[in-house]
């Protein structure tokens, strides 16, 4: 794993948290555009490197799939990624992949399992366990 | 005839997380471990034909050069050389069901050699055996698995070439379990495949086992392996102790016997169940496997061992290795419908196949740990290898069309055996009549006539959930 993405991932978590402490918070404040400039300017920021993680997770999950999803799909995926054909050797995968680039334990519980499903619910999940 | 072979490379390390695993159970199950020997028949393609014995040979060599696997021994104090099989001292087999780990051989940086336990033994090069023979492929592979290997002095590669009139139709190889499982084999028939049509194989090489030993030692194994072992610490803590812990009273001779299942019906009705529900095939049977033992034994919560192949990272893919280890599979049966098993069943198999990639050293002290905290000893005994290569969900079959295939289920007792390490195994393959899950279990705790409603059960249910919702059985 290149040791450049895990820094830029990094400041993506600061981003978050200087402006919310939770990515779902975030992209919703980013949205409505109505806080002042010294916040607009972490925005930018944390916009940036959430996109840079979206799409850094849509390629993961990709190579999870050997390709029967591509990036383009995931990213605009709006039903589950398993109505996708995304199996569970595909999530085996990808929450390995996540495990090791973000040096996390993934949660595999019923409920953070739903964080495997779609590209939005597995961005907030990282950003939420930091 | 013999083959010479050479590699790049020689060296020692301790033994992987895999290698560990079956070496473990094969020494558990001495005298019987052939059981483990297992192969594979590659009929020539056609392209490669006419092939003379002396390009086959080539092509095993390069074979075995490509793949360290296949030129690595067992070394250590415990498989003593001219010894045939494991140590006689495990050969009375295992008392005690659990053992205490020792200290971790060789260390990040000791010598594996100077090491207690077994270590990985990679030479450069050597000399490989080859039978030749005329007829009946299977036969042949079945005389080249009928011995066990002998781990320290003998290859782990047994290959034969069968010939007609000089030229050879079929390759036939037989793997001792530390050098591969069934995934690393279809990695070895498709790299020979390429070998005898194309001379080579094209990419970059694969990843070796020693390589492997040497990043589970690491810190970034031992992250990967300490999460792991949190699992199997957090459910060894609950679950029964033992799944099939009482005995039964009319034990079969010998005690231990398979039963296999062949049913057309329970492949429709699990892929159905598995296309409506967004499930693999695998997590269907797992949890419809859980809910039976649950109708058998009466326990609320059951604890199954998945073997499972370990193939989810880049570094071990293509490997020719063992990489296949058991994971947890905890369930909790709360006699609810089985769709809401199902859906608890996803995360939980999950759980299960991450738990497998673990060190297990860490598994042995845990195990102890729990058994002594819990003043019994703690395994399961209770596992399931699903030994398909595809898993292919489909809504489309009606009730009628998987009612009228019951009709052609077939119920067999194919292998009788003295000692197993342990009392209830299902197997799940692909069968030209159908979806075969076989259960090998050992009478004195399940008997011939419960093993036989296990399976029958096993169908009902799975059919019987493909159309409807219905309630986990209870036995």
């Amino acid at each position: 794993m290149p040791e450049e993405t895990t820094r830029t991932v990094d400041d993506g978590r600061t981003a978050h948290d200087a402006v919310t402490g939770d990515g779902t918070t975030a992209r919703r404040v980013t949205g409505d555009g109505t806080t002042d400039d010294a916040v607009a300017d972490d925005r930018t920021t944390a916009r940036r490197v959430t996109g840079v993680t979206r799409e850094r997770l849509a390629e993961m999950v990709a190579s999870a799939s050997d390709g029967a999803i591509t990036a383009g799909e995931a990213l605009a995926a709006e039903v589950p990624l398993t109505a996708l054909g995304f199996t569970s050797l595909a999530q085996m995968r990808l929450i390995d992949a996540v495990e090791s680039e973000f040096g996390i334990e993934f949660d595999l519980s019923s409920a953070g399992i739903g964080a495997l499903d779609d590209l939005d619910a597995l961005e907030r999940h990282l950003a939420g366990i930091r | 005839m013999e083959i010479r072979f050479a590699g790049g490379r020689a060296g020692t390390a301790p033994l992987t997380w895999g290698q560990r695993a079956i070496w473990d159970t094969i020494v558990k199950t001495a005298p019987d471990d052939r059981y483990f020997n297992f192969g594979r028949v590659l009929a020539v393609p056609g392209r490669a034909r006419p092939l003379t014995p002396a390009r086959a040979a080539g092509a095993l060599g390069a074979l075995v050069a490509r793949h360290e696997s296949l030129r690595t021994r067992l070394g250590g104090d415990e498989t003593g050389p001219g010894r045939s099989g494991p140590p006689s001292h495990a050969a009375g087999g295992s008392a005690e069901p659990y053992r205490t780990a020792g200290p971790h051989p060789a260390g990040e940086h000791g010598d594996p050699s100077r090491a207690a336990g077994p270590y990985q033994v990679l030479e450069a090069a050597g000399v490989l055996p080859v039978a030749v023979a005329a007829g009946d492929p299977d036969r042949f592979l079945d005389e080249l698995a009928a011995t066990a290997f002998d781990y320290a002095a003998e290859w782990p590669l047994r290959a034969g070439l069968v010939v007609d009139g000089g030229e050879v139709t079929h390759i036939v190889l037989v793997f001792c379990h530390l050098a591969a499982d069934g995934l690393g084999a279809e990695v070895v028939l498709r790299d020979l495949r390429l070998l005898l049509l194309r001379g080579s194989v094209p990419g970059p090489p694969p990843p070796q086992p020693l390589d492997l030993a040497r990043w589970q030692e690491s810190g970034a194994g031992r992250r990967v392996a300490g999460i792991a072992a949190g699992h199997w610490e957090q459910e060894y803590r609950r679950v029964p102790p033992t799944m099939f812990g009482r005995p039964a009273g009319d034990a079969a001779d010998p005690p231990i016997w398979r039963a296999q299942i062949v049913s057309r019906a329970m492949d429709l009705a699990a892929r159905r169940i598995a296309a409506v529900h967004s499930a693999s095939t695998s997590t269907v049977l797992l949890a419809a496997a859980s809910a039976m033992v649950g109708a058998v034994t009466g326990h609320g919560v059951c604890a199954m061992l998945p073997i499972v192949g370990n193939r989810f990272r880049g570094d071990t893919v293509n490997a020719v290795t063992t990489l296949s280890q058991e994971g947890l599979f905890v369930l909790d049966l709360d006699r609810g419908p089985f769709t809401e098993l199902l859906r608890a069943a996803g995360p939980a198999a999950l759980r299960a196949y991450r738990s497998a990639y673990h060190d297990p050293r860490d598994r042995d002290r845990l195990t102890a740990e729990a058994s002594r905290e819990r003043g019994t000893p703690v395994h399961p005994y209770c596992c399931f290898n699903d030994l398909r290569f595809a898993d292919r969900p489909d809504a489309s079959p009606g009730e009628a069309e998987v009612r009228r295939a019951l009709a052609d289920t077939a119920l067999s007792w194919p292998l009788r055996q003295e000692r197993l390490n342990c009392r209830f195994c299902l197997h799940v393959t692909d069968e030209p009549g159908g979806l075969g899950v076989s259960l090998t279990a050992d009478t004195r705790f399940l008997p011939r006539p419960a093993m036989e409603r296990y399976l029958l059960g096993l169908e009902s249910l799975l059919v019987e959930a493909a159309f409807r919702d219905v309630l986990e059985p209870v036995g």
